[in-house]
């Protein structure tokens, strides 16, 4: 970030204090000209005025070159005075600007680079104060999702238990239409459950507390087994789901299984809950490049584009499912985002509104260098 | 072989109505229960009774569930009782940590019915007494 030599201040200063110099010279030797033609040449002999002249001569070029060597000292030290500081708050300031405000500059001048120091300190601490009640508030606020979800489990567990008795007969005897009343009540409790279980996910990523535990697995069988589990959401919504593998048993991935099974079990059941009854998902695996990808394409509704920059982000759903299907937190796209990382991977998407989604997720092989051995602890990144 | 009335199973569970729908749906299979509901009263029937197998809540007034579970695998009369977690925790953590002290199996209320719960104290039971 060195400014180039021209532009930098020791060649303003240099040339500044080399002009003041030779500028008042050049004005004394012209003036020192003009006596010598009308006054002393006619009073001296040739040889004494020539003399007097040459001396004359080199005493103007030994003041030239001690005005020419002052301006290079005082140059220097003028722009060490003012250009370190310079360069001490430019850097100071580029360690804010990346997200470092634990910096703090020593002052102990008193002048006005000293004064710019204290201000640089002071605002420093304050962004540093601003950030650390922020992150305070994200802390509390995740502990108060977590307390706030694990105190929403038990009545919730009671009516689900309720519910299954009356459905069960334990109560007595029940009418056709009490048991259609209760099994709808028992669905709407179902995805409250369903709520509160992504909330405590979502709240343990954020608190960095979604601990990893990852161990070899073939990627083949283990999608093969999140395809059968879907299978039944699929065929209860008369949608095919095909499953075409590339690989065959033939990658080894290090991976979290039951924490990849939610990630890519929430893409493939979000794929059918948006595909309208009759249509097509389809989940591809192939193998390249040191990397497993996993495409799941579906005939469904689509992402608007609108839409589509924020689909990662908690509690946001898309605009056009609201009224298709109610029963989606928000919640699963960021949490299946989060575990795709923790391995190493990533996922994308692309979607055309009314002709259907393709999610693709990119997982490293057990053998390449971003395979997950330490999984990275999630930073806390938080927008209240 | 013990007939199924012979069989007790001790519930430790401080939420009066969660435990008498449990209580009620395995009684209708023809177990016994003993119900309980703080560590006080866990222990002096465990002494009493000797239950078969015991279904424990991890948050319960006073002593917890996890302290519970390390004090009965801790003593050896009883560290062979099974232990199923029946808790509304659940979080890797607490899995991890249960699993470690000793417990046979983690069953969160709100992901399972009363009936998966009878579902698995069968198996268990099955599993640990007949199996061996």
């Amino acid at each position: 970030m060195n400014p180039k030599m021209r532009h930098s201040l020791f060649f303003r200063f240099f040339f500044t204090l080399l002009a003041l110099g030779i500028f008042p010279m050049a004005v004394a030797s012209l003036l020192f000209a003009m006596t010598y033609q009308s006054r002393i040449r006619a009073v001296f002999e040739s040889d004494d005025a020539i003399a007097f002249i040459e001396t004359v001569s080199i005493q103007f070029i030994l003041i030239f070159l001690f005005v020419f060597i002052i301006a290079t000292f005082a140059a220097i030290m003028i722009t060490r005075h003012i250009a370190r500081p310079l360069s001490v708050l430019t850097e100071a300031v580029r360690r804010i600007g990346a997200g470092n405000s634990k910096v703090h500059i020593g002052v102990s001048r008193k002048d006005e680079i000293g004064v710019l120091g204290n201000f640089f300190n002071e605002m420093a601490e304050r962004i540093q104060e601003a950030k650390d009640r922020q992150e305070e508030i994200s802390k509390l606020k995740s502990e108060f999702i977590s307390i706030a979800a694990h105190q929403l489990r038990t009545p919730l567990s009671i009516q689900k238990w309720v519910y299954q008795g009356i459905v069960d007969g334990d109560f007595g005897r029940i009418t056709k239409s009490q048991r259609e009343a209760v099994e709808k009540g028992s669905i709407a409790n179902e995805s409250m459950i369903r709520l509160v279980h992504n909330l405590l996910d979502a709240a343990r990523i954020e608190e960095g507390k979604f601990g990893f535990k990852f161990e070899e697995a073939d990627i083949s069988v283990f999608i093969k087994k999140i395809i059968d589990e879907k299978t039944v959401l699929a065929k209860a919504k008369n949608i095919t789901l095909v499953f075409g593998d590339a690989v065959g048993g033939e990658a080894i991935l290090n991976i979290d299984p039951d924490r990849l099974f939610i990630a890519v079990g929430n893409i493939i059941e979000n794929a059918i809950r948006y595909t309208a009854s009759g249509g097509t998902v389809s989940v591809r695996l192939d193998v390249n490049d040191e990397l497993v990808s996993i495409k799941v394409s579906d005939t469904g509704i689509g992402i608007t584009k609108d839409d589509q920059s924020r689909m990662f982000t908690r509690f946001y759903r898309g605009s056009n499912v609201m009224h298709v299907e109610t029963e989606g937190t928000g919640l699963g796209l960021f949490i299946s985002k989060n575990i795709i990382t923790a391995h190493g991977g990533e996922i994308s998407f692309h979607s055309e509104e009314g002709k259907g989604t393709t999610f693709i997720i990119k997982l490293p092989l057990k053998s390449s260098l971003k395979s997950p051995t330490n999984p990275p602890a999630e930073p806390f990144v938080a927008a209240l | 072989m013990l007939k199924r009335n012979e069989i007790k199973i001790l519930i430790v569970e401080d939420d009066k109505f969660l435990r008498g729908l449990l209580v009620e749906k395995i009684k209708h299979e023809g177990f016994s229960v003993i119900e309980t509901t703080n560590a006080d009263e866990l222990f002096s029937a465990v002494s009493k009774e000797r239950p078969h197998i015991i279904l424990l809540d991890l948050i319960l007034p006073g002593k917890g569930g996890f302290e519970i579970l390390s004090e009965l695998k801790a003593n050896h009369e009883y560290a062979s009782i099974p232990v199923i977690i029946i808790s509304n925790l659940g979080s890797r953590d607490d899995v991890d940590q249960a699993m470690k002290l000793g417990a046979v199996e983690f069953m969160i209320k709100a992901h399972h019915t009363p009936l998966e719960i009878v579902e698995a104290v069968k198996k268990v039971l099955g599993t640990h007494y007949v199996g061996k």
